[in-house]
């Protein structure tokens, strides 16, 4: 759901906390947000504050992935229901998808599969790309 | 399972000839043999029998593209060709790739 949003936010938060202007202190003399890791998440307070996940506890939603690892692997850090994908997909679904239909020209259904790491995935997380989806069975 | 097995070399074919055009397959198991369902186990197979691509290979254990796109599910493989706004472009029936991709690169050039 995150991906399209998140890249800005990360980017904006990033020039941000790389300012020229901070400080030893640790913290950013322009924002005041923290530029250490206090959860050791991978995530500076900065950038926690811009996301809007907890600097004090790594694993914000409670989903078993600390804030980082979510972000490394395009995952929403504050959806315990979004978590990184065994086999390393992204969750590319933009969030506003509406299934038109079944037939040409529509918005596919977002199909609920199981793939090779035998893990739940969902067809819209693969948006983005063009597919050819390769439709057969295991005779 | 033949032409699966040489998916990742077709995939490379069409990257090394259209770069620019963000492209995957995604392998869907809609049956298994005798008509029954397929499981995650399935899906394990499949990958393992075409040494595991570095795309997806997902059993629909609901069988539910059958219901979700214009594949009517005739003969094997289908193929149903998806946008990156997750539209489908079209689907057919038959080996090969070309159809599908001449379609994607045409979308791609239409959309500028």
């Amino acid at each position: 759901m995150l991906p399209y949003r998140l890249g800005m936010v990360l980017a904006l938060t990033l020039a941000a906390c790389n300012g020229e202007d901070a400080e030893d202190s640790g913290s950013n003399s322009n924002t005041g947000c923290s530029e250490e890791d206090a959860d050791n998440d991978g995530l500076d307070g900065c950038t926690e504050e811009e996301l809007g996940t907890d600097p004090d506890q790594a694993d914000s939603d409670g989903d078993g992935f600390d804030d980082g690892e979510e972000i490394d692997c395009v995952s929403d850090p504050l959806d315990g229901d979004e978590a990184c994908y065994a086999c390393g997909w992204e969750h590319n679904d933009p969030g506003d998808l509406v299934s038109t239909g079944a037939a040409e020209g529509d918005v596919i259904a977002n199909l609920e599969l199981i793939d090779q790491c035998e893990e739940e995935i969902q067809l819209w997380d693969f948006a983005g790309e063009y597919h050819i989806l390769f439709i057969t069975a295991s005779w | 399972m033949g032409e699966a097995v040489s998916l990742p070399e077709h995939h490379a074919e069409f990257a090394a000839k259209h770069g620019d055009v963000p492209f995957s397959f995604l392998v869907l198991v809609f049956e298994e043999s005798l008509g029954e369902s397929p499981t995650a186990q399935t899906a394990v197979d499949y990958a393992e029998a075409i040494s595991w691509p570095d795309f997806p290979v997902a059993a629909d254990t609901e069988g539910s593209i059958l219901e979700t796109s214009p594949w009517e599910g005739e003969a094997l493989p289908g193929k149903c060709v998806l946008t990156p706004e997750m539209e489908i472009l079209e689907c057919y029936t038959g080996h090969g790739n070309e159809t599908g991709f001449e379609a994607i690169v045409e979308h791609w050039e239409s959309a500028g």
